[in-house]
């Protein structure tokens, strides 16, 4: 009968020893799930505020570019128009009066082009309606109308449809690539190309600009060229970002996003 | 009625109390397989009781519907593949075991213990990978606020409780008062799982947005 007894206790000394690793194991994966949650929920909101912040900085830029083709083609355009009208004013020859009016409604149209094109930018929902190639090809043209250098996109692949925030981030990403190019790379030629993969998307800025050490970009203060901005968007998409230059040799920025975050 | 009967008829009215028509497959089939446990039950209990017949063959025909309908709710809810997997293949083992099953034991009419050792050790495999799955899956919400964790935590004691009675079976069965032991035991592990069960309803009711599982 003791004996029998103090099998007995065996069994629930067994017993609680299992339920309590039971207990205690389902408590652990509470925590760390909860951990998890907390991780994820913290990279939801850095995604938001990054997400806020290009959207507000691509708004930026269009301002600005906006604001660059009202005095460049704008201005320069109705300046000519009025030229053209106060020539009309004092011209008697009909001849001549007639070249001038012809010339000006052509000034016109140009103007009534270039003021729809604006008013097109000024949307602020048509980024979205675009794929991420038209997006960056609307900088691309703008870029290739200053003259400043030769810039040209070369696509390949078939288009991916990615979400429109990782779209607006990415293009944010390209936006300050090429800003980088026109800002410090002394370049004459910049080529885009952006490659469609089954996993991603991967997109090069290539220039012949005068390049530079690539060992400065590990001291941060010496990265001035918003670089960092970049490092922590690409790494918001799960992407991987690279630098490749030389001193004199130009430079290659590539960027893969992969298609699932 | 004893205890574990009217445990399995909370699970069953709020089951029907809490069911919504947009519930998915898996939580409707829950609430079928609780009604189905309570019949079961209720007969296998007046079988015995009141026809003073054998009822294990009614339980030989209702444990591998319970324990598919438990392996399959949890090969559904699972999101990470490689747990999906080992859950399908927990699905097959319960198949090809209970026929294995009945080449050793080879009465209907007596309570087939191999396949019901075997159906908890597959539940109890089941619920805990529900566990490896939460932690490795994507899924935002809090794991108390998800309705199968309840099931996992409540089936996983249940699971035990069990197991552990089957394995100290030959060592209860000699101590005189081992019928005692049998009923708080019973009173425990259907506690847990019909309390889980409960609890899972009242969490699918409450997390509207629980678009994940379906």
């Amino acid at each position: 009968m003791h004996a029998q007894n103090q099998e007995l206790l065996y069994v629930f000394v067994v017993a609680a020893v299992v339920f309590l690793i039971l207990l205690l194991l389902i408590v652990i994966i509470l925590y760390l799930h909860n951990l998890k949650v907390k991780k994820m929920n913290r990279e939801k909101e850095m995604i938001k505020t990054q997400l806020l912040k290009s959207r507000l900085e691509v708004e930026e830029q269009t301002k600005r570019n906006i604001a660059q083709e009202l005095h460049d083609n704008i201005g320069a355009l109705s300046s000519l128009i009025k030229i053209n009208l106060t020539l009309l004013g004092s011209e008697s020859n009909t001849a001549k009066k007639e070249l001038l009016i012809g010339e000006s409604k052509d000034l016109i149209k140009t103007l009534i082009t270039e003021l729809k094109q604006i008013s097109v930018s000024l949307n602020s929902d048509r980024l979205e309606l675009l794929t991420i190639s038209e997006m960056i090809m609307q900088d691309v043209t703008r870029l290739q109308k200053t003259g400043l250098f030769e810039v040209s996109l070369d696509t390949r692949g078939e288009p991916i449809e990615i979400s429109n925030d990782r779209k607006i981030i990415l293009y944010r990403i390209c936006q300050e690539l090429l800003h980088n190019c026109l800002k410090h790379s002394d370049a004459s030629v910049v080529r885009v190309n952006i490659h469609f993969l089954s996993n991603g998307i991967d997109i090069q800025v290539k220039d012949n600009g005068k390049g530079f050490s690539t060992g400065n970009l590990l001291v941060p203060e010496l990265d001035g060229s918003g670089l960092g901005n970049i490092r922590s968007r690409v790494k918001l998409l799960n992407g991987s970002f690279e630098i490749e230059s030389e001193t004199g040799s130009g430079t290659c920025c590539s960027v893969f996003v992969p298609l699932k975050n | 009625m004893q205890y574990h009967h009217y445990a399995e008829l909370s699970a069953f009215v709020a089951g029907i109390l809490l069911v919504k028509r947009d519930w998915p497959f898996i939580y409707k089939m829950l609430v079928a397989l609780t009604a189905l446990t309570f019949l079961v039950e209720i007969s296998g209990y007046l079988i015995w009781t009141k026809l003073k017949q054998n009822n294990n063959w009614l339980y030989n025909l209702y444990l591998p519907v319970q324990c598919f309908c438990i392996l399959y709710f949890f090969y559904k809810v699972s999101e990470y593949k490689l747990v999906q997997k080992i859950n399908l293949a927990l699905i097959i083992t319960m198949f090809a075991g209970t026929i294995i099953s009945y080449f050793v034991h080879r009465s209907f009419f007596f309570l087939n213990s191999y396949a019901s050792e075997l159906y908890l050790i597959l539940m109890l495999v089941a619920a805990g990978l529900f566990y490896i799955d939460s932690i490795v899956n994507d899924v935002e919400i809090r794991l108390v606020k998800q309705p199968p964790f309840w099931l996992s935590t409540g089936l996983l004691f249940f699971c035990i409780i069990y197991i552990l009675i089957f394995a100290f079976w030959n060592l209860i069965k000699q101590v005189p008062y081992y019928r005692v032991i049998l009923f708080y035991s019973n009173i425990v592990a259907n506690t847990f799982l019909y309390g889980g069960i409960i609890i899972c309803f009242l969490c699918m009711r409450k997390t509207r947005n629980y678009y994940t599982y379906s």
